[in-house]
């Protein structure tokens, strides 16, 4: 007998576990890529609709080295990694007596230690007489700074300072002159890492005090070439609009200024002004009344009013309280006396623009004090009653609201636009950080309509570049639905009658052949598909589309007549053979017929029916005589049709060409797995061959051929290369089928090469992809599951 | 779809499907045909019939297109009727049914100087001749010439020509071929491994070095040892670098200088219009006298043109020249794929077809498979990037590359043949997992029953029983996988396939360069049909290209399907 070694048994086993461990782990791990390829793009995507975050910095600290309350006041943050301690952040403000204080902002990470205020510059405005020899100065941060002068040496004060732009200032000085001030702040880091931070103020233009004294309010904008431009309201409610631009000498080199005065229209109403504000480049002035009036004169490059346009904001004559221009120069933000911000731009209506309200952002507690434009995207911070609310402008989101215990008086925002400053009633700094990188992203604006500028109407759209990103998914939700239908009406009878032939009528001997060429099919890549459709295709069917046409009926006609014909062959013995399976082989010649009937017959038709040209009938003398057609306006609007070369016919023939095999496969598998006693039944209660195959087959096999449909529909969804290089990629909704369209994974394609990474273009493809991989998991999973039921109920794998 | 079926065609008389052999008329017998629902038969045939009557016509458009692209055609000299005269061969011949009128499109070369394609109305032709003398030169630049040659001057060659234009042509390009060989092979060898260890070692060790001087504090910077080794280093590496740059730069000089030398050799040719043009013999890649040329001269500049595709480097922006880098990098990443995506899933296969007992966990892993399998590739490209560029790799270079992270050259936190291969692989894994399960369920259950009741544990049989006779189905999942893999390009376009890149070899461990970016067949394809310049002029080579990336599909996936049906029926017959 024999004897076995026991260590020999348990190392067998031992390796029998392993392996079972090993071997489960790996069936595991499929679920698991599933899983972590969903969560992936998720965890890419999610940030898009994280909330907006803030952290104040500075709550409450005392600004040393200010007697008075700052006239105004903003601030610079720069970020060098993830740590606070590392960052720069500088405020600076007016004070009464003349000059600009920059305060160093030391923050530390854990904020256990009260934040440190330190002044670091100071600069006096007007201690150099000229603005041009204005000149900055470097201080380390890391060493006390210098105290400037402590006064200037004139007597004069500053009286009201005014925020122009996001660094520009308007001061307005006690004896009567006007100062447009920029102020920089540029930090530097050396290669250790180091920073070295220059802050400067620079005079970049300067008005005069008047001999008829003083103006009630000014605003002032700088415009190209050195120049700037005033409009200055006076006492008599007479505007004044002061052009001044800098000429070069071609003789000498040297520059003149030289200023244009003109009178503008009188302000709309007769109520007080209470708000002006020029665009961002000085070619438009806005003027606020105290009763809901808003006046605007458009400008030429040269000074001259080009057009002017009263008109009643307000109807119930709230006050316009304050009035900026928003990022990209379109949008006109408008605060009233109400405390709500609201958004203007010109709607063109008839052959004029004019001014329209678009949209309200939000509602303050008190009327709105200041808004301040972002200078980086459509952001607007708003005051008022006290507080800080941050809005964006294109989808209305609100991002936040910033309310200390004590009202604000004064605010400012960061032209990085991450961060805010407000001093309080008490004189006293608070420092928020902000961030909100994906603004522009809400659910509202990703799948409605939204009023973009420069449009006359809410609509959906998709343009990931410009001022404006217009990030509107419906266009390309809607492009993969038009692809995937347009592409199924193509290959799902195609593929589904094929199976049926190949699995139902056809010989053995050809069913084992056919199944290989259309596995062979299968394997085609799809950008050979996409090639040949692109650069063969696609041209081809510009130039014989009336025989395409043309080929519907007469492939049908001729089919129909050669079944006439075959009445009179079928007596004999040799044609009935062919009647068992053999069809298709007589039939493909009997199509080229039809094909090639049509070829020939295409160009008569259109040069009778078309006047030569279809695709020209079509954009011109189509709609107007095919208009009153209701499916001729559901497909094409009531609009001329434009025939592109790469169009949604050519997609159709190329998707619908890759899900052929598909569609065939399963559809072949459902219906060959009936079990062959049903057919043999049928059959012998003398059904004939169609009759069993569509009575007693197909309603079997039908929850197997919706599957194989619905993973075909999945197929052509989420296909990419033929849509990427045959539909023309143009994000528009039009069911038509003689122009191009954008899918959801062409959008992945075209636009991940130029994405930023972690922005919001990047995140969101992610959501694309998020969005196709929801489909085509639930019409996969949907398939399976009728899958898994069907084999179930006909007892096999 | 069926019951609203059912009920329509009810018009069918019980006597009809009764009906007996014996004397049936033949109205009643085409009434029959019409009514047992023949024509619908007929109508699943016809649609059998289109469908692969189309697939053979597209198959047909890329072979007739891709293997006629490199026969030389005659070259036409054709007289206009305007007086105009150009020589060129027949690209494409379109018929307007509309004016009833052909109009042949030429191609005349010669880019430098006119529109390289002409469309010439058949009507306008006076006469076309076929001149034994016109030649067609492949250009080292500007693509094709098609001129005569008038004559050769090559000063520096000192050669004696035969009269024969074409030998003189010949023997001339040979002979300073032969010369720059022999002058500049040594050079051109010296300043690539100059410029290889300059940008691939020195400009690396430099930036590590710089990155951990940064690191030290202050102080050791100043005075430490380490801050002063670490100077030391640095000097050292830039003393190198520029040691480097200056011979690369003298090299150049050169190399050039001596280029410029050969240059001069030129041979002179006029074209159609009588224009002359001297072209440096250098430039001169090959040359073609179609109308003179015998059948096998011909076949002989045909193989040599194959030859050349999958052998050389791209020209031209990719518009003409070789894929070789293409073939190369198609082949490295469908490798590396293998690599990554077998194991996972044989594993899987097994797991489903031999260990899985049916349950909520086998249905769904099943489930699991069959998303994998359809969800869109596109997808799997931007899981690519979003988990294996920027996730995994921009991990590792955090732990292990943070000198390059900071100088923003990162290692592996960029697209690269690495990452593209594994993305392919997540993709193809499903096929494998397939294949491996069916070849498993094809094997009659007496055989591992049979091994289990010898006492074999399920390791046992799997390994030595099971395995054994599943690998044929298994490397045909293998094989399928391969060709999905070779042909899919949309994951690739987003995690490292680029237009333009070079070998990722190196001459140092590990010899490939995992981190580089690479050519890729199908990307070729969409490159040099979506974004060429001139998609005229590069329409022969895509379709050269996708010849090629369709016999290597195809021919893998048909034998993979020969081998599974084979299998299937050894099995079938064993199971009797």
């Amino acid at each position: 007998m024999a004897v076995i070694d026991k260590s020999v048994l348990r190392r067998v086993h031992r390796r029998d576990r392993w392996a079972r461990w090993v071997i489960t782990i790996g069936g595991v791990v499929v679920i698991g890529s599933v899983i972590a390829i969903i969560a992936v793009i998720l965890y890419e995507a999610a940030p898009l609709f994280a909330p907006a975050r803030s952290s104040i910095l500075v709550d409450g600290a005392e600004l040393p080295d200010l007697a008075e309350p700052a006239l105004a006041v903003g601030v610079d943050l720069v970020e060098l990694g993830q740590h606070l301690s590392s960052a720069s952040i500088t405020a600076y403000g007016f004070s009464a007596d003349g000059a600009v204080l920059f305060w160093d902002i030391a923050v530390a990470e854990d904020r256990r230690e009260r934040p440190s205020v330190k002044l670091v510059y100071r600069k006096p405005l007007r201690a150099q007489a000229v603005p041009a020899a204005a000149e900055s100065k470097e201080t380390s941060a890391s060493e006390p700074a210098p105290a400037g002068s402590s006064t200037p040496a004139q007597a004069v004060r500053l009286s009201e300072v005014a925020r122009m732009s996001a660094s520009r200032y308007l001061c307005r000085w006690s004896d009567g002159g006007t100062s447009l001030v920029q102020v920089d702040i540029t930090p530097r880091f050396d290669e250790k890492g180091r920073r070295n931070v220059s802050y400067d103020a620079k005079l970049l233009a300067e008005l005069p005090a008047e001999k008829n004294g003083a103006p009630l309010r000014e605003v002032i904008c700088g415009t190209e070439g050195g120049g700037f431009r005033c409009a200055r309201l006076w006492p008599d409610r007479r505007l004044e609009l002061i052009v001044a631009s800098v000429r070069e000498n071609m003789l000498t080199g040297e520059t003149e200024e030289q200023k244009d005065r003109s009178w503008l229209a009188d302000p709309p109403g007769d109520r007080p002004v209470t708000a002006m504000a020029f665009n961002q480049d000085g070619s438009r002035l806005f003027v606020g009344t105290e009763d809901g009036r808003l006046g605007r004169w458009d400008f030429t490059p040269d000074g001259k009013v080009r057009r002017h346009e009263n008109m009643i904001a307000f109807g119930d004559g709230r006050a316009v309280t304050a009035l900026s221009s928003v990022y990209g120069n379109v949008s006109l933000a408008v605060g009233d006396g109400e405390g709500r911000l609201s958004i203007w731009f010109d709607v063109r209506e008839g052959d004029q623009a004019h001014l329209r309200h678009i949209r309200n952002l939000y509602t303050h507690a008190g009327k709105v004090d200041a808004i301040i434009p972002s200078q980086r995207d459509k952001t607007l911070l708003s005051s008022g009653g006290g507080a800080v609310s941050l809005d964006y402008m294109t989808n209305g989101r609100h991002l936040l609201t910033l309310a200390p215990d004590r009202p604000l008086v004064q605010v400012g925002y960061s032209p990085r636009g991450n961060a805010v400053i407000g001093i309080d009633n008490g004189n006293c700094l608070h420092l928020w950080k902000f961030s909100c990188p994906h603004a522009d992203v809400t659910l509202a604006s990703l799948f409605t309509k939204v009023h973009y500028e420069g449009y006359d109407q809410p609509d959906h759209k998709w343009q990931s570049s410009g001022d404006e990103p217009k990030h509107g998914l419906m266009p390309i939700i809607f492009g993969s639905l038009k692809a995937t239908i347009y592409a199924m009406l193509f290959a799902a009878p195609l593929a589904l009658a094929s199976a049926v032939y190949v699995s139902y009528f056809t010989t053995p001997g050809f069913r084992r052949s056919i199944k290989p060429i259309v596995e062979i099919m299968a394997a085609l890549p799809s950008v050979v598909i996409g090639f040949l459709i692109l650069l063969w295709f696609a041209p081809f069917l510009a130039r014989w589309l009336t025989s395409f046409f043309t080929s519907l009926v007469t492939v049908p006609i001729v089919f129909v007549l050669f079944l006439s014909l075959w009445q009179a062959v079928r007596r004999f013995d040799w044609a009935k053979r062919i009647e068992g399976g053999y069809e298709f082989l007589v039939l493909a010649p009997v199509l080229c017929l039809g094909v090639a009937a049509a070829m020939a017959l295409g160009p008569r038709i259109e040069d009778a029916l078309f006047g030569g040209d279809l695709r020209q009938w079509l954009f011109t003398a189509g709609w107007t005589q095919l208009k009153p057609h209701g499916l001729w306006t559901a497909l094409f609007g009531s609009k001329g049709v434009q025939y592109e070369q790469l169009n949604a016919l050519v997609v159709a023939m190329g998707l619908g060409f890759a899900v052929i095999p598909i569609i065939f496969s399963l559809a072949d598998d459902a219906l060959s797995n009936i079990p062959h006693s049903m057919t043999a039944a049928s059959l012998a209660l003398g059904a004939s061959r169609w009759q069993t195959l569509w009575r007693v087959i197909v309603p079997s096999a039908s929850p197997g051929i919706f599957a194989a449909i619905m993973v075909g529909f999945g197929r052509a969804v989420g296909e990419t290369m033929i849509v990427f290089m045959a539909a023309g990629n143009t994000p528009i909704i039009d069911m038509s089928p003689f122009n191009g369209f954008r899918t959801l994974a062409a959008n992945i394609a075209v636009e991940m090469p130029e994405a930023p990474f972690g922005g919001t273009l990047f995140r969101l493809l992610f959501l694309c992809a998020v969005i196709l991989f929801c489909t085509t998991f639930a019409l996969n999973t949907l398939a399976e599951v009728v899958r898994q039921r069907l084999r179930k109920r006909f007892g096999r794998y | 779809m069926s019951n609203s079926g059912q009920s329509n065609e009810r018009a069918e008389s019980p006597a009809a499907s009764a009906g007996g052999m014996p004397p049936v008329s033949r109205a009643r017998r085409v009434a029959q045909f019409w009514l047992k629902g023949e024509p619908f038969v007929w109508a699943t045939g016809a649609a059998l019939a289109a469908t692969l009557t189309m697939t053979g016509v597209l198959l047909g458009v890329v072979l007739w297109n891709g293997l006629g692209v490199f026969w030389p055609s005659p070259l036409e000299a054709v007289s206009l009727k305007d007086g105009d005269r150009l020589l060129g061969d027949v690209n494409d011949v379109q018929y307007d049914p509309h004016t009833e009128k052909t109009n042949i499109k030429y191609r005349v070369g010669n880019s430098e100087l006119q529109q390289p394609f002409r469309w010439v109305a058949a009507d306008d032709i006076v006469s076309v001749e076929y001149p034994p003398n016109a030649m067609m030169l492949d250009r080292m630049r500007d693509l094709q010439y098609i001129g005569y040659l008038r004559s050769i001057e090559a000063p520096g060659l000192q050669l004696a020509l035969s009269d024969e234009p074409t030998v003189a042509l010949a023997a001339a390009l040979s002979a300073v071929r032969a010369r720059r060989e022999a002058e500049l092979s040594e050079l051109t060898a010296e300043e690539k491994r100059a410029a290889q260890e300059l940008h691939r070692r020195v400009k690396y060790q430099l930036i590590r070095a710089r990155y951990q001087f940064r690191q030290l504090s202050p102080e050791d910077q100043e005075g430490g040892s380490r801050g002063r080794a670490l100077a030391e280093k640095i000097a050292e590496l830039e003393r190198r670098e520029t040691e480097l740059k200056d011979t690369t730069d003298r090299l150049r000089a050169q190399i050039n200088a001596r280029m410029q030398e050969l240059r001069r050799n030129v041979a002179v040719f006029v074209d159609a219009a009588g224009r002359e043009k001297q072209i440096a013999l250098l430039d001169i890649v090959r040359f073609t006298h179609p109308n003179s040329m015998t059948f096998w001269a011909k076949l002989k500049h045909y193989a040599a043109k194959v030859w050349e595709l999958v052998s050389d480097d791209p020209r031209e922006a990719n518009q003409d020249g070789g894929i070789f880098p293409a073939i190369f990098g198609t082949v490295l990443m469908v490798f590396l794929m293998a690599i990554a995506c077998f194991p996972l899933g044989v594993l899987a296969g097994i797991y489903l077809g031999e260990y899985a007992k049916s349950g909520p966990l086998v249905n769904l892993v099943r489930v699991a498979v069959n998303n994998l399998a359809g969800i869109p590739s596109i997808v799997f490209g931007i899981f690519g990037l979003g988990f294996f560029i920027y996730l995994v790799g921009g991990q590792l270079d955090a732990w292990f590359y943070p000198d390059r992270v900071a100088a923003a050259e990162p290692v592996f936190g960029k697209s690269s043949i690495l990452w593209a291969s594994l993305t392919l692989g997540l993709l193809t894994v499903p096929v494998v997992i397939v294949s491996t399960e069916e070849a498993l369920r094809a094997i009659p259950r007496s055989i591992p029953e049979g091994a289990y009741a010898l006492g074999s544990t399920k390791f046992q049989t799997l390994w030595r029983v099971l395995m054994p006779m599943a690998s044929p189905g298994v490397m045909t999942g293998f094989i399928l996988a391969m060709a999905r893999a070779a042909g899919e390009v949309a994951p690739l376009m987003l995690t490292g396939a680029v237009k333009d890149a070079p070998l990722p070899l190196d001459s140092q461990f590990p010899y490939i360069q995992f981190d580089q970016k690479f050519m890729h067949l199908g990307y070729h394809i969409l490159d040099i049909s979506c974004k060429s310049p001139n998609v005229e002029a590069t329409k022969p080579l895509v379709y050269a290209t996708t010849l090629l990336l369709l016999l290597i599909v195809l021919g893998m996936s048909g034998s993979a399907i020969w081998l599974r049906n084979r299998m299937r029926t050894r099995y079938q017959s064993r199971a009797m």
